[in-house]
């Protein structure tokens, strides 16, 4: 019995356990790791992956893809630095609303009109990086000094509001997926689109609140990104696209639906933020961390599918 | 869904599709004097060769069930990598590495899917993360080493007037038409993407023509990465900060299949398709450039032509 | 009741056929009958591309009765339910609920506004959830707590709708991890949860020992006195004269008449009765001989001491002229066994040996190389590219063998699948036909036809007959008779009695992954056969 819950822990747990283990070794190989600004620029940076994560989580959780949730970053980006200058709320109105838009028509593409959610997010991915870049062709634009304060607080040498954001984020990403009747829909949907559809579960409705929320969290991690940088980029977020799905895959989120969370999502958000300062100080070039990344994933995935497999034989 | 309904739509798509590049091609040639000429259509095609023989290979794949996320960097890859052997080794041992090369980041991946149970879509995307790393780690942002003069030749050479590395392209386009046709393992990839646990029970060797499909991949990536060094003589990649090395031509290789009408999943469709999805697209962008709009455009357009297609392609559900 | 037909019957078996019979207008039944239709259906007519499924059927359903639904496969018996609850749409005709007339758009609305449901063969539970959640999918919200799920009522009220069905397992558990005759029960609950005032079971009971389906029946019988009105759909006609109060029967779309059930100590008139509106003829299923008997040829599998995480100690023998069936109750063993021999469930230990060889299976391929073809339960996803024509379903596992250099020559090859297709008589407009439009009988012929193309020395087949009707089953029957007479065994599980009792020569009976009881006779005694599946 005992052997069991600690199987069942472990398989819950084990990415954080990584994220310990990592940091551990990290900071015994380099003194610079162990400091307090590293480990606060490793949660600044972690933000809107987690952010970005959280969308993502859900669409694959759905058995889906959203691949234009890195342009919907800029694009965020792109417009709070244009429209800022009128004043931040109606400036994050017009952001979110517009968001709320393009999730709502990827989640009619995908669910009324039956369209390959890599295909339809694809489009939309062109569409509006075509857009993105007639509103904002070169970095630049307005983000008002208050805003950037606001969301980057630091209290001393921790970050406060970043951290309040993550530690949000993920209680809503684990709360609503684990006890809300929507979050326990994206399973059935993910899990048996069919059975759950027979079972009387608007399946349509759900893939359209999923991409409704993945747009949401894109814009938000955009809008925490243009704090971030003080201006407008329509390139500023491209990375996080693959380190959405990134993060989703190694969190043990299953890339065929139904299994996984948005608990490991989130630590892995810091995985991967923390990578990047871990081979600055070995003196690493920043590129290498590309190809940690690379690896990480295909190992993390292909171990992930490894126990799957197992625990299924059992 | 009904699904028979799309599977017949599907089978009219590239008489729709040669309609349809036939009347915009003859809309442009009415706005623009010179845009129907051979001489600009044998451009256009030249411009866009090596997205053609990307949409190509991927097309091969998408067959198969599966997508390369990472024919864009192993295009890459092979340039910076043919830039710098040929320097000192010469056109015919940079070539060769190069293509081997390609076949070898081809059976990792296939390797990878096939035997180490990595799904298709995480393990192209690794595999694209981390020779984007290695490109940059090795090579630090291009300019660095040169083309093999032959190679240059041969991509700005003509035969009859037509380019030699379009030539290829569609003789490459005629091959794998014969291949998936008329061979036991095209055929065998068609049933891989149709389903792919009947294809297990039934004793067809998947971890063969996964492989094999992946190597193909990779190795007409790779061709395609000697044609464009032979272009551009010396390489300088677009560093998409993050987004990985050759994403974008990635991305409009997979757009080119679909707008050809090859399904992400069944096994139907062809390289034929792909080659006219490659030609709508060409023959758009080429006008849209003509018209004086930027690269924006062109990618605006990319993402509404695909929205176009698939939404053509469905039944709406009324309620 | 009235038939389209005119056949109208009375209950111990005698009828009359009539030419002509008067519909009787709606508002006859609704003014005067206090004992009115809940559920009554007015010339339904469906139609799906190429094939008239329901002719127009009109029939009336009243509370507190049991209605038997039958008919062969086919008939229409899946269309009309599924018209009822809303998954399909009616061309024309219609339907009125408790009298009034009703637009059922999809199963919710059926579920809710009319409170009507249905429990289907096919069970809609999500694997990866736990029972409790997947009994309460639909209302979740309905266990709110400070916004978030109570899992405690959760369990507790899915713990409460399980005791109703007689099943009382841990709720918490993923679905996944219980066996098809739990999750039926699972299923029954789910739809009793949401107190329905009409239930329709649609084959149900298929996956259920005779115990079980005994406590179902109980169930019914509550429901029935509680004055709900029920359906019951199943081939197993031994369980709808059982419990059915009235029989209707379908045939090609039709309502060919409605038996009223007197419960007779012998069922048989009864029973040729409706099998004869069912068939339009008189006749049972066709066996062929079993010749196998005499001749059982040189053996061409046996297994020795077969062991694996499901199998206990199976020892056995295949001889090239036999037909040799694995018997018993529902999941003990008998699909384990044929896939462990196939080489899809692998690790086990022990001898299995083909035509005096050794083999060694980690891969399907191993087995197929040598001629052991396994024939799937589960034709649509192990068996047949959906996507694909006749012609590649047919062709693509033995491509390899009429290829030249990699290449096949299409017409040697075409000229070949066109034989397969005349030999087992498929009914396709051509060899292009995407597999997904035929008729499930026609796919299952498809999927013999691969396999016989690439030449197999033994079949392994679960459930050759599952889903077909009478045409096809016999054809089947008659075509693995002839194989085995040409030398080519085979070796099948079988559940249907009255298959078991008759088609093969050998029959093994297995229980808890070993095989407990063998027989070889000519004519079979159903009673001792039951009676060895329990033991």
């Amino acid at each position: 019995m005992a052997d069991d819950r600690l199987r069942k822990f472990v398989l819950d747990w084990y990415i954080y356990i990584v994220l310990v283990v990592f940091w551990i070794v990290s900071s015994s190989i380099s003194p610079f790791f162990r400091t307090m600004s590293t480990f606060s620029t490793i949660f600044v940076s972690a933000v809107p992956i987690a952010l970005v994560g959280l969308g993502q989580t859900f669409v694959v959780l759905s058995r889906g893809f959203d691949l234009s949730v890195g342009v919907v970053a800029s694009l965020a980006t792109a417009i709070a630095s244009v429209t800022m200058h009128w004043g931040i709320g109606p400036s994050i109105g017009l952001i979110l609303v517009v968001s709320c838009a393009i999730g709502m028509i990827n989640g009619l593409g995908v669910s009324k009109l039956g369209i390959d959610s890599f295909i339809m997010t694809l489009g939309m991915m062109f569409l509006l990086t075509g857009v993105t870049l007639l509103i904002r062709p070169s970095p630049g634009g307005f983000i008002p000094v208050n805003f950037k304060r606001f969301l980057l607080y630091q209290v001393g040498e921790f970050p406060l509001v970043p951290v309040l954001i993550l530690f949000l984020t993920g209680c809503v990403g684990v709360l609503v997926l684990q006890k809300r009747r929507f979050g326990r829909e994206i399973y059935a949907v993910g899990g048996d689109p069919e059975s759950a559809k027979m079972s009387g579960v608007d399946v349509d409705r759900t893939r359209i609140k999923v991409f409704m929320v993945s747009a949401l969290s894109a814009a938000c991690a955009g809008l925490f990104v243009s704090a971030r940088i003080g201006s407008g980029n329509a390139e500023a977020g491209a990375p996080y696209l693959f380190d959405s799905f990134t993060a989703v895959f190694m969190g043990g989120t299953l890339v065929t639906g139904g299994i996984g969370g948005y608990r490991g999502t989130i630590a892995s958000a810091l995985i991967i933020a923390s990578i990047g300062h871990i081979l600055q100080f070995l003196g690493i070039t920043i590129w290498y961390h590309f190809i940690v990344k690379g690896l990480l994933l295909a190992g993390v995935a292909g171990l992930q599918l490894f126990v799957v497999s197992r625990e299924r034989n059992r | 869904m009904n699904r028979i309904g799309r599977l017949q739509l599907a089978a009219f798509q590239p008489v729709i599709l040669a309609l349809a590049l036939v009347v915009i091609m003859a809309i442009a040639g009415i706005i623009t004097p010179g845009f129907l000429t051979f001489r600009h259509f044998k451009m256009v095609l030249y411009c866009n060769t090596m997205l053609g023989i990307l949409a190509l290979a991927q097309t091969v794949v998408i067959l198969s069930g599966g997508i390369d996320l990472s024919i864009g960097s192993t295009y890459w890859i092979t340039i910076m990598t043919g830039a710098l052997l040929m320097v000192d080794k010469g056109f015919v041992t940079g070539s060769i590495v190069c293509i081997l090369l390609g076949a070898a980041i081809g059976a990792l991946n296939g390797i990878g899917i096939s035997k180490l149970k990595i799904p298709y879509v995480v393990m192209t995307l690794a595999m694209m993360i981390i020779l984007t790393g290695t490109l940059y780690v090795t090579t630090g942002g291009g300019g660095r080493g040169r083309a093999a003069t032959e190679l240059i030749r041969l991509s700005s050479g003509r035969v009859f007037g037509f380019p030699i590395i379009t030539l290829v392209w569609i003789l490459l386009t005629l091959l794998f038409y014969i291949l998936l046709r008329m061979t036991a393992f095209g055929w065998k990839v068609r049933a891989l993407g149709s389903n792919i646990s009947a294809c297990h029970c039934s004793g067809i060797n998947i971890s063969r023509i996964q492989t094999g499909v992946y190597m193909i991949s990779g190795t007409l990536a790779a061709v395609a990465g000697l044609f464009y060094l032979g272009w551009a003589r010396t390489p300088y990649p677009t560093f998409q900060s993050g987004a990985g090395v050759g994403a974008n031509i990635m991305l409009q290789s997979i757009a080119a299949v679909i707008i050809g009408g090859t399904m992400f999943s069944g096994g139907r469709g062809g390289v034929g398709r792909t080659f006219l999805g490659v030609l709508v697209l060409a023959v758009l962008f080429s006008i849209l450039s003509m018209a004086g709009l930027g690269v924006e455009w062109q990618i605006m357009l990319n993402g509404v032509i695909i929205l176009a297609i698939v939404g053509l392609h469905s039944r709406v559900k009324l309620h | 009741m009235q038939g389209g037909r005119g056949l109208f019957v009375f209950d111990d078996g005698t009828f009359f056929g009539a030419a002509v019979m008067n519909r009787m207008e709606p508002q006859d039944k609704a003014v005067h009958d206090d004992t009115a239709d809940m559920v009554r259906v007015d010339s339904i007519r469906k139609r799906f591309p190429g094939v008239d499924v329901l002719k127009g059927i009109t029939f009336g359903l009243k509370k507190g009765r049991i209605y038997g639904l039958v008919g062969e496969n086919g008939a229409g018996k899946s269309t009309l339910v599924k018209i009822l609850m809303g998954i399909h749409q009616p061309d024309g005709g219609e339907i009125f609920i408790g009298g009034e007339k009703a637009r059922i758009k999809e199963p919710s609305q059926a579920r809710y506004t009319y409170r009507m449901d249905t429990v289907f063969q096919e069970h809609a539970l999500i694997p990866q959830l736990s029972v409790a959640e997947n009994i309460f999918l639909d209302k979740l919200d309905r266990f709110y707590k400070k916004g978030l799920i109570d899992q405690r009522r959760l369990q507790d009220e899915a713990k409460g709708a399980l005791r109703e069905v007689g099943l009382d397992i841990d709720v918490t558990l993923a679905a996944a991890e219980f066996g098809e005759d739990e999750k039926s029960l699972i299923e029954l609950a789910k739809a009793l949860s949401r107190k329905p005032e009409i239930l329709i079971l649609d084959e149900m009971t298929a996956p259920l020992e005779s115990s079980v389906v005994n406590h179902v029946f109980e169930v019914m019988q509550k429901l029935k006195r509680q004055g709900k009105t029920l359906v019951f759909i199943s081939h197993r006609l031994e369980e709808v004269f059982k419990i059915c109060d009235e029989i209707i029967v379908l045939r090609d779309g039709n309502l060919e008449g409605v038996v009223r059930n007197s419960f007779q100590e012998d069922p048989l008139p009864l029973r040729k009765t409706v099998i004869t509106m069912m068939t339009g003829t008189e006749r049972g299923l066709s066996f062929p001989e079993k010749t196998g008997l005499k001749v059982k040829g040189e053996v061409v599998l046996s297994l020795e001491n077969l062991k694996s995480k499901w199998l206990k100690n199976v020892s056995l023998e295949v001889g090239e002229g036999e037909i040799v069936a694995l018997a018993g109750l529902r999941g003990q063993g008998q699909s384990r066994l044929l896939r462990t021999i196939a080489g899809l469930l692998v690790e086990d230990e022990g001898d299995v040996r083909i035509s005096g060889k050794r083999l060694k299976r980690k891969h399907p391929r191993d087995a197929i190389e040598k001629g052991i073809f396994y024939i799937s339960d589960k034709r649509d996803q192990e068996e047949l590219w959906l996507t694909h024509d006749v012609w590649l379903n047919i062709s693509v596992t033995s491509i390899t063998d009429r290829a030249r250099l990699g290449f096949i020559g299409r017409r040697d090859d075409r000229k070949a699948v066109e034989t397969m297709v005349s030999r087992l008589r498929i009914e396709t407009p051509s060899l292009a036909q995407i597999v997904r439009n035929l008729s499930g009988g026609n796919r299952q012929k498809v999927v013999l036809g691969k396999y016989l193309l690439a030449r197999p020395k033994i079949l392994l087949v679960d459930q050759p007959t599952m889903g077909l009707d009478v045409g096809a089953k016999a054809e089947i029957y008659h075509l693995l008779r002839k194989l085995s007479q040409e030398g080519i065994p085979t070796l099948a599980v079988l559940t249907d009695l009255e298959e078991v009792v008759n088609l093969p020569d050998r029959l093994l009976v297995m229980r808890e992954g070993e095989i407990v009881k063998e027989f070889s006779k000519a004519v079979m005694d159903e009673v001792e056969l039951l009676d060895s599946y329990y033991g």
